[in-house]
């Protein structure tokens, strides 16, 4: 497995690009509240994607959990989302049910839909994390990121542990989960490179 | 003339009489303003707390009330027979809801006194649910209220018709307000009552301030000639500093000042009644806990008053202080205002006065009557604010006081504002421009602003089509604009106001009892067992849910503090420029200075005093890196603004990462790597040549905008509403931090007039421009003392030790990665 600055994994033996929460849709959810983002980040957060899957030449795309951010149905993020799938006709695209995916089953995406988990061993790919297993977990949902001293903001993480691997949410827009060097070995990344940290 | 005179004294001569049967006498300025509100005018009073203020103000109502034999329905009988919405006369502005029940009952009584068949209501956060539908039905006759809450109600559209009477509007403690968005918002609020009862007289109640005549132009922009009316002339003074013990070695920097508990506890066991006030809540709990800790009298005669306390027990502590039933309160700001407390004998102020006027006011506290002298005793938690008191003494000798500048063209308070008309009466832009602009802080509302204004609530911003689905305020076939989405409403409703607060969440015993309520982010820290200090007691976290701590008492042991976000109040730069006089001269007068002399000795044997001649810079080296101080004294906010400046320029020049921070006497850029210095670079540095184009670029480069976008995504209604205790299930979605907001923003509506407005207040308020100009002017005009200390001064240590601000980099980031963490091993190895 390979570690993405861009907050992906690519695993060369299934030729597969593996992301944990994309959250399709997260500001079209805000505008229909009532709160004004502009659209553009769900292009972006793609733009992103075909970006590593042609770098790659991955395949495969696997999507830990999470794919859409609201349970609500038809959104003009599927404005931004059916030319990209139909522009990447070839690759297979699994998507394993995360909590916000409740809408997914009906939405017709043509993407296969795991609930529970995807068992590839050795590992065993999943949404949110689970403790004692056999396989190794790798899996999202914490959103995690790490603060480091002297640098502003918060930056998202990778974070490896005996038996389990969190990936960073891939969507820009995403909040985080604090996380320090004690919970494991972390890789900060920052789209363009990616250092150990801790 | 003299006819008019004694027509005038007829006039209030009911009001007379009855202060003589109170064995009072009616102040020369009391009558002013009673006389001045019968003849229909407006105007500002300005007069120290307690020096009768309340019904100075209030008398005319009085007044105008007994002439014309008014004759209230009485509340009871009115459900049913009086379906009219319009007996509310008298409307009382105040900025703090812990001021709102004290000023009930100083209405009240002159009201029950005089037979007036008045009733009045408070409408704030803590009302009771009899005032609240007294006051949302048109059936009270006075109504205290709090800024946010005058807002609130005319969010409903039967505010049209309740303020349609409306004779008077007293806003109180404007000094509190007219600094600020909240005054801002106010500002808004009263062009709508100027629109819905034309006739009513406005009387503005302040504190002295350094620009009387803007406070009244700003409250009254339609009455340029309102009258100002002097009060009581402020009352002689007198601050003392509790010196630390000679022969203890009292710190540089910190901010707690318990080394000095004993002689504090000493103090008060002297007093009967005393007020301990602190610069922050956590200090305010800090210092409750030692306190509770040693207080040799009945434990529930030591009170705690901070703003994030429950309503109940913030009533509790300053009912403590009138009936004297508690010693001593610990108050933070909370306790500034205009509650009178004329049992209380002696005031603490723990730590740096911030400014003149605050400590001012917060002497006023103590033997609360006209005529008696303020009386303060400093505890200094650090060395240098020793110097602050003295400071602050010799500039209050010389009547000095700050200035608070109003800000102007606040686009997200003004789209608030647009989305509360737009859910009360509605509103046609025409009209509502029309109406804004008479206000003071849009006065310069250009049609384009509200044009952008409109989009923004309307369509979500200027570009439509980046919007789609976006739902908000509409605009009808008829031109009105309305908001027809109740959870929309709902929602905004529940976030007006202008306060940024992070993610609140209630405290409450499993049993029930409400405590307050503490921010998120430090309970998300805590795991249920784990122990916390809040509300002068130590808690034990048992869960955590929905937006609600769960606690008990803890039986033992001590727990961590909450900080609460916001509020490190700046040094105010007059009394900065007064500090930095004071330390000029290593021998002075005061005991103060004498107790700093033997550390102003090290300063000077080490580097030098800072001087107004000359600019004091200091370049240090240690082993973790090099170090740039300049002490400008010029406040926090200038400080770092001019360390921004500082450190764009430098990293022109050289290839390094540069972090800055400030505090209120200067500010500290520090580098990693090796570099040449001299005094021509710190020329450089500090020019006043291209100022903005220079503080420009370090705004984009810097987080300074992102950072301030957080009160303007808040107040323009870009985050969901956080409340305590209470997050609607639907706010989950809708979870994302400004920081966030921000970036969105910048990748895909860059010209997105919110961001604009965030550079803006980063230069006008942040940074203070206009204060930098000067400042860097002035430095050019100082010969620059360059020294290189061989080891931290007592003037670094405290910058060395401040977090840092900011910081920008031209270095790879991936080498910043590992230096940090290379950083982190040797401190933790």
């Amino acid at each position: 497995m390979h570690l993405l600055a861009d907050r992906a994994l690519f695993w060369p033996r299934e030729r597969a690009l593996l992301i944990a929460d994309l959250h399709l849709g997260k500001a079209d959810t805000f505008r229909s509240a009532g709160i004004a983002l502009p659209s553009g980040g769900t292009r972006y957060d793609l733009r992103r994607l075909s970006a590593m899957l042609e770098t790659t030449s991955a395949t495969r795309l696997i999507v830990l959990g999470d794919l859409l951010h609201s349970s609500a149905i038809e959104r003009s993020w599927r404005d931004a989302w059916e030319p990209w799938q139909s522009s990447h006709a070839d690759l297979n695209i699994d998507v394993v049910a995360g909590n916000h995916d409740r809408a997914l089953h009906a939405l017709d995406l043509d993407i296969s839909i795991h609930d529970g988990e995807i068992e590839l061993a050795p590992f065993a790919l999943r949404h949110a994390p689970k403790p004692t297993r056999l396989a190794h977990i790798v899996c999202g949902h914490l959103h995690p990121v790490v603060r480091m001293p002297g640098i502003a903001r918060r930056w998202p993480v990778f974070v490896m542990n005996e038996g389990l691997t969190i990936l960073p949410a891939f969507s820009a827009f995403t909040g985080g989960f604090d996380i320090s060097a004690t919970n494991g070995r972390l890789a900060v990344c920052n789209g363009k490179n990616i250092a150990l940290w801790g | 003339m003299t006819s008019r005179k004694k027509a005038s004294r007829a006039n209030d001569a009911a009001l007379v009489d009855w202060f003589a049967t109170q064995g009072w006498t009616a102040a020369t300025f009391q009558r002013e303003v009673w006389q001045r509100y019968l003849r229909g005018e407006s105007g500002l009073l300005h007069t120290p707390t307690g020096s009768g203020k309340t019904l100075a103000a209030f008398g005319g109502p009085l007044l105008e009330a007994l002439r014309e034999g008014v004759a209230s329905a009485p509340i009871k009988k009115s459900r049913k027979s009086s379906p009219s919405n319009t007996q509310l006369r008298v409307l009382w502005i105040t900025p703090l809801r812990a001021l709102a029940a004290d000023t009930v009952r100083s209405l009240q009584f002159p009201i029950a006194s005089l037979g007036i068949p008045w009733a009045v209501a408070m409408r704030t956060g803590d009302a009771s649910a009899r005032d609240r539908r007294l006051s949302t039905q048109g059936r009270a006759d006075v109504v205290v209220i709090t800024p946010e809450s005058l807002e609130l109600m005319l969010s409903y559209p039967e505010s049209s018709e309740i303020f349609s009477g409306l004779r008077a509007v007293i806003v109180d403690e404007w000094h509190e307000l007219i600094g600020n968005k909240r005054g801002v918002l106010l500002q808004l609020s009263l062009a709508r009552l100027r629109k819905l009862s034309p006739s009513h007289r406005c009387w503005g109640l302040s504190a002295t301030l350094g620009n009387l005549d803007e406070a009244r132009d700003v409250l009254l922009p339609a009455h340029s000639s309102g009258a100002i009316v002097s009060g009581v002339t402020p009352r002689s003074f007198s601050l003392e500093t509790l010196l630390p013990p000679e022969d203890r070695r009292f710190p540089w920097a910190g901010h707690l000042g318990l080394t000095q508990l004993q002689s504090v506890l000493e103090r008060l066991s002297q007093a009967r009644t005393s007020i301990v006030f602190t610069n922050t809540r956590s200090q305010a709990e800090l210092w409750h806990q030692a306190l509770a800790a040693v207080w040799p009298h009945a434990p529930e005669t030591l009170a705690l008053h901070h703003g994030s306390l429950d309503a109940g027990l913030r009533s509790q502590a300053e009912q403590g202080l009138c009936d004297g039933s508690v010693r001593c309160v610990v108050a933070t700001s909370s306790l500034d205002l205009g509650v009178d407390f004329p049992a209380v004998d002696l005031v603490f102020q723990i730590g740096s006065p911030k400014g003149i006027s605050r400590l001012l006011q917060r002497s006023g506290r103590a033997k609360h009557r006209p005529g008696e002298a303020g009386h303060i005793v400093c505890v200094p938690s650090h060395a240098f604010e020793l110097a602050e008191y003295a400071a602050a003494r010799r500039a209050i000798e010389r009547g000095e006081i700050e200035p608070r500048h109003p800000p102007t063209l606040c686009l997200d308070v003004l789209a608030q504002h647009g989305v509360t008309i737009a859910l009360g009466a509605g509103f046609k832009s025409e009209e509502l421009f029309e109406e804004v602009r008479t206000t003071h802080a849009f006065s310069a509302l250009s049609e384009t602003m509200w044009r952008q204004v409109l989009d923004f609530i309307v369509q979500g911003g200027s570009a439509l089509s980046s919007y789609p689905e976006y739902c908000k305020v509409v605009r009808d076939d008829d031109g009105m604009y309305r908001v027809p989405d109740r959870g929309i409403a709902t929602r905004h409703r529940l976030s007006i106001g202008t306060i940024t607060s992070d993610s609140a969440v209630g405290v409450k015993f499993m049993k029930g009892g409400r405590l307050g309520s503490v921010e998120e982010a430090f309970l998300s820290r805590l795991r249920p067992g784990d122990r916390f200090q809040f509300a002068g007691r130590t808690l034990t976290l048992v869960r955590l849910e929905n937006m609600t701590a769960y606690v008990r008492i803890a039986k033992s042991g001590q727990g961590s503090v909450p900080r609460w976000q916001g509020g490190r109040m700046p040094l105010s730069s007059e009394l900065g420029k007064e500090v930095e006089r004071v330390m000029s001269t290593e021998n002075s007068a005061t005991p103060e200075m004498t107790f700093l002399a033997p550390l102003m000795r090290i300063q000077r044997k080490f580097s030098a005093l800072p001087n107004a001649d000359q600019l004091l810079v200091e370049w240090i080296h240690r082993r973790d890196g090099w170090y740039l101080m300049i002490y400008p004294f010029a406040g926090r906010a200038v400080n770092e603004g001019i360390a921004a400046l500082a450190s764009m320029r430098w990293s022109r020049e050289i290839t390094n990462t540069f972090s800055y921070a400030a505090n209120d006497y200067g500010c500290v850029i520090a580098v990693p790597r090796e570099t040449p210095m001299s005094m021509e670079l710190v020329q450089r540095l500090l020019s006043p040549d291209r100022l903005l184009d220079d503080l420009l670029a370090c705004v984009n480069v810097g987080e300074l905008s992102r950072r301030q976008f957080r009160e303007i995504a808040r107040v323009a209604g870009l985050l969901p509403p956080s409340l305590p205790g209470r997050q609607p299930r639907k706010v989950r979605h809708l979870q994302a931090s400004s920081g966030l907001i921000f970036d969105v923003l910048q990748r895909f509506d860059p010209d997105h007039m919110l961001l604009n407005q965030a550079q803006r207040e980063v230069f006008e308020a942040q940074l203070d421009v206009r204060q930098v100009a000067e400042t860097l002017q002035d430095f050019a005009r100082r010969r620059i003392h360059l020294l290189t200390p061989e080891m931290l001064t007592p003037l670094s240590f405290p910058l060395w030790a401040e977090r840092w601000r900011g910081e920008l980099s031209n270095e790879d980031w991936k080498t910043r990665v590992a230096r940090a963490a290379e950083q982190l091993d040797k401190r933790s190895g």
